[in-house]
């Protein structure tokens, strides 16, 4: 049972974070958790392709599939912090990835632009096509796969728009769906078909393509996600071509990542409260305000990071990162005179980020 | 003309049914009388007609509460072939603008199904109450019971709610209803007096064999056995989701020309349904599945039912065997049992209700939160997440700490003294619960080890009797099963390439 791709992803995020972050980051930007943190080293480290890819993985079968890496060769462990467990990537590991390139579509991911968008996608597509398929037949009780209000409604919508020529439409999308799915490597176009559902059928379950398709349930997962990606971005490129799917996709925005505690805190931001002042007005801790800050200074553009950090200050701290090549707040703190803060060195990391190719302005 | 002769025609007109089953005619004659009434029929009997011909013949809305969506959506399909469109369900499936269209419009309906959770809006109720409800139905009404099986906070306000309603007549159903729980029953709905409607429940195409075995080994050569000899609809019922997954690898093994698959309650939503349908639709021969499958699958041809582990009471154990034979055909109830198996159920009990400590340490959280004035969010996820416990658990808790005015809205109310009553009490009560689900486990053991009639044993503590079973009765009696031979032919599903397969849904024939 191969289990291929969720190994390649694994990684080569370890590749990339070498030993920077614990491994519970590796699971936390995989689910797509929410933690500024997380989105934050998904753009430092160059990993924001596989952020939120697979979300319903559970940390039991994370925590074995890592234990098992380990004992192939592929990883080692390193170093543990107060619980906190590092691994390194071997060379085995980079043997591996290069010997298995050809087969891995890691280009699929998107993960920071496409992971939201994906799933609702996906979970339009499956509602749509059953619901096309039992109507075409008359059959309008039929026990729905997806109990989603957004594919609900997109599909209603849909049906009502379209009944009057509803053979066309459902003529074109079959076509359209023919188009994208004759690009993919036969195994995956029929793994996605076997997952559909329509009138006098139902599909396959996640274990059953496993069995059927001699892979990993994980891969089956990562496969299904990776094609919807990569779906949506030909979709996208091509509207023209894909003209009923595109209208799948139009109104699905990339979402803006902000918490809703982090948007209220800005909102007070841009209003000109100081960070001791928003603490106080929210009755929250000092620290949750720079964790907030720290997130938005990612997002707005017109953040003014000198309001928070002199420039002698950022120069201390980007040398620091230089000399230290590490992304560590523990280690680039101790390279820094002691008055300079976490909070300051986060933002300087963000800065880092957004401005990497030169260019940025510190205003 | 006679008032049964009336209801008859009433019945073929409407339903196309030539006669009223067993306690149909006297169950729809007292609620046309407005009498509360309880009606404890088997699975399969046409309970649901008892409140879908009166819905018709009264003036006003016929409410009915049902516990699986599936249900009403499989009861709704079957009443509009049947030209029934006055009918519509409300429950977590139907969008927001469905659901206000359905509101402004109740009075157009005759029939509403709906999900206790959607019922306890406080301004639906109040919608509700403005128009005239003629009959207020409780579907599987066991469930209402603290001694039912299947725990739903949601069931026991349903007597607040009834009352809110201006006390319309109700009609509370279920399959499964012993003494005790018929009980507990009208007590929660606080109905001062009911009609009682009590038919026996054993059924007469069900063999019941027991075998007991020293050997996992011992129980997959049986099962294989007898799936061997079936090869069609098949239920397995497991205690545990993990090995009901790992039963289906072992059987793929050894029993090639089935189709096997696993449904338990941690599978993913749209594989739920897939399973499910597929099961229903003759594309799956054989569930290995945890109780948490079945409820209200109504599938005719269902001819063996396996239970690999001890279920942990009587009632569960009619109700999982009340699949089998839905067409009144013989039909097998296979149950397994190993020395160590008790361990199992035990420890499910032990573990279902929140223990004291569990229940101390989110106490204390939820002071703190209290005080430090954080609303409870909405989603319980987030909550249960928190507190590390599990959502059974979380709901338990959240139930009684609202009942006692713990938690209002979103709002944490402490008071010390309260606070601490409500941690004795319900510890008391769990600790009674807890012995009580261990006592139903011990008469499953004693079924296990009568050398008496396992027909009349299983019955006894619902009915004095049964009638004579149609095939062969059980294991302890005798049973011959060279004579069993189910005429069924195992599911088969062509593998097509995804293009025809693609073509076939969409654009339809090849
Ligand atoms: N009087 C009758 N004559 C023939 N068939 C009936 C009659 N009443 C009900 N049925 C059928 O019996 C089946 C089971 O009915 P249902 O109400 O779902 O049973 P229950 O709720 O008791 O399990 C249904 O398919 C229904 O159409
Ligand atoms: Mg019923
Ligand atoms: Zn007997």
């Amino acid at each position: 049972m191969s289990c291929l791709i969720f190994t390649g992803i694994i990684l080569t995020i370890a590749k990339n974070i070498s030993q920077e972050r614990s491994v519970s980051s590796i699971y936390n930007l995989l689910v797509g958790s929410k933690n500024i943190q997380t989105i934050q080293d998904a753009y430092i480290f160059g990993i924001q392709n596989y952020y939120g890819v697979y979300k319903g993985l559970e940390k039991s079968r994370f925590d074995e599939k890592i234990q098992e890496l380990t004992q192939l060769g592929l990883l080692i462990e390193k170093a543990r912090e107060n619980s906190r467990k590092f691994i390194a990537y071997t060379e085995q590991a980079d043997y591996w990835l290069s010997e298995h390139q050809q087969r891995l579509p890691l280009h699929y991911f998107q993960g920071i632009v496409y992971e939201e968008k994906a799933s609702l996608f996906y979970e339009r597509l499956l509602l749509l096509i059953q619901t096309l398929s039992n109507i075409k037949e008359n059959n309008f009780n039929f026990i729905p796969v997806i109990h989603q209000s957004d594919a609900e409604r997109f599909v209603r919508n849909v049906y009502n728009q379209k009944k009057a020529n509803k053979n066309q439409y459902i003529q074109k999308l079959y076509e359209e769906l023919v188009d994208l799915l004759e690009d993919l490597p036969e195994v995956e176009a029929n793994l996605f078909v076997d997952r559909l559902s329509g009138f006098g059928h139902y599909g396959k379950s996640i274990e059953q393509l496993a069995t059927t398709y001699n892979k990993s349930k994980d891969d089956v997962i990562l496969t299904l996600v990776g094609v919807s990606h990569q779906f949506i971005r030909k979709i996208e490129s091509e509207k023209n071509t894909y003209h009923v799917l595109f209208e799948m996709v139009a109104d699905l925005q990339t979402p803006s990542r902000l918490t809703d505690s982090a948007r209220k805190t800005y909102e007070l931001f841009l209003r000109d409260f100081t960070p001791e002042e928003i603490a106080h007005k929210r009755h929250l801790k000092l620290n949750t305000i720079y964790d907030h800050l720290a997130e938005i200074a990612l997002y707005d553009s017109a953040f003014p990071f000198s309001s928070f950090v002199t420039e002698t200050e950022a120069e201390e701290i980007m040398h620091a990162i230089e000399h230290t090549e590490s992304y560590k707040l523990k280690v680039i703190k101790d390279a820094v005179p002691s008055d300079i803060s976490f909070f300051q060195i986060r933002l300087m990391l963000v800065f880092k980020h957004k401005f990497r190719e030169g260019g940025g302005q510190f205003v | 003309m006679s008032k049964t002769m009336q209801l008859e025609q009433k019945l073929e007109r409407y339903f196309q049914y030539d006669q009223f089953r067993k306690g149909q005619r006297e169950i729809i004659e007292d609620v046309l009388q407005a009498k509360n009434v309880l009606g404890v029929l088997p699975t399969g009997s046409g309970k649901s007609i008892c409140y879908q011909l009166p819905s018709l013949l009264m003036d006003g809305l016929t409410i009915v509460v049902s516990p699986l969506i599936s249900l009403m959506i499989d009861q709704v399909k079957e009443l509009r072939s049947k030209n029934f469109k006055r009918v519509v369900a409300l429950n977590s499936l139907v969008g927001y603008e469905e659901r206000q269209f359905i509101y402004q419009h109740l009075n157009q309906y005759k029939l509403l199904y709906i999900s206790p959770e959607l019922l306890q809006q406080e301004q639906f109720i109040k919608k509700l109450s403005s128009i005239k409800i003629s009959l207020f139905v409780i579907d599987e009404a066991h469930c209402i019971s603290q001694w039912g099986h299947d725990f739903r906070p949601d069931y026991l306000k349903l007597g607040a709610i009834i009352k809110q309603l201006e006390s319309p007549p109700v009609l509370a159903l279920s399959a499964t209803a012993a003494p005790a729980v018929q009980e507990d029953i009208i007590e929660n709905l606080h109905l001062k007096t009911i009609t009682k409607h009590i038919y026996p429940m054993d059924r007469k195409n069900l063999t019941f064999i027991i075998e007991k075995v020293s050997t996992i080994h011992e129980k997959i050569e049986l099962m294989t056995t007898y799936l061997g000899k079936h090869l069609g609809p098949a239920l397995i019922y497991f205690s545990s989701r993990i090995q009901a997954e790992n039963m289906v690898e072992t059987l793929r093994r050894m029993m090639p020309s089935l189709k096997v698959a696993f449904y338990h309650g941690g599978i993913d939503p749209v594989d739920r349904i897939q399973i499910q349908q597929q099961f229903m639709n003759d594309q799956l021969d054989v569930i290995c599945c945890t109780s948490a499958f079945g409820m209200g699958i109504n599938k005719s041809n269902i001819r063996l039912i396996i239970h690999f582990h001890i279920p942990s009471q009587i009632e569960a154990y009619i109700q999982e065997v009340g699949r089998a034979g839905r067409d009144g055909k013989p039909s097998i109830c296979l149950l397994l049992f190993g020395v160590g198996d008790i361990a199992i159920p035990k420890n499910i009990i032990e573990n279902e209700l929140p223990h004291e400590d569990e229940i101390r340490v989110v106490m204390q959280q939820l002071k703190q939160m209290g005080e430090e004035g954080l609303e409870l969010p909405v989603r319980d996820l987030e909550l249960y997440e928190r507190f590390q416990i599990s959502e059974t658990k979380w709901r338990f808790l959240r139930f009684h700490f609202e009942k006692h005015g713990m938690i209002m809205a979103k709002n944490i109310v402490y008071d010390p003294i309260q606070w601490q009553r409500v941690f004795r009490q319900l510890n008391k009560w769990i600790q009674s619960r807890n012995s009580y689900k261990k006592q139903e486990l011990e008469e499953m053991i004693d079924l296990v080890e009568t050398t008496a009639c396992l027909r009349e044993t299983i019955y006894k503590k619902f009915q004095k009797g049964y009638s004579t079973p149609i095939f062969q009765c059980c294991s302890n009696c005798g049973i011959d099963l060279s004579k069993w031979a189910p005429s069924v032919k195992p599911a088969r599903d062509e593998e097509i390439p995804w293009k025809d397969k693609l073509r076939k849904l969409l654009v339809g024939g090849i």
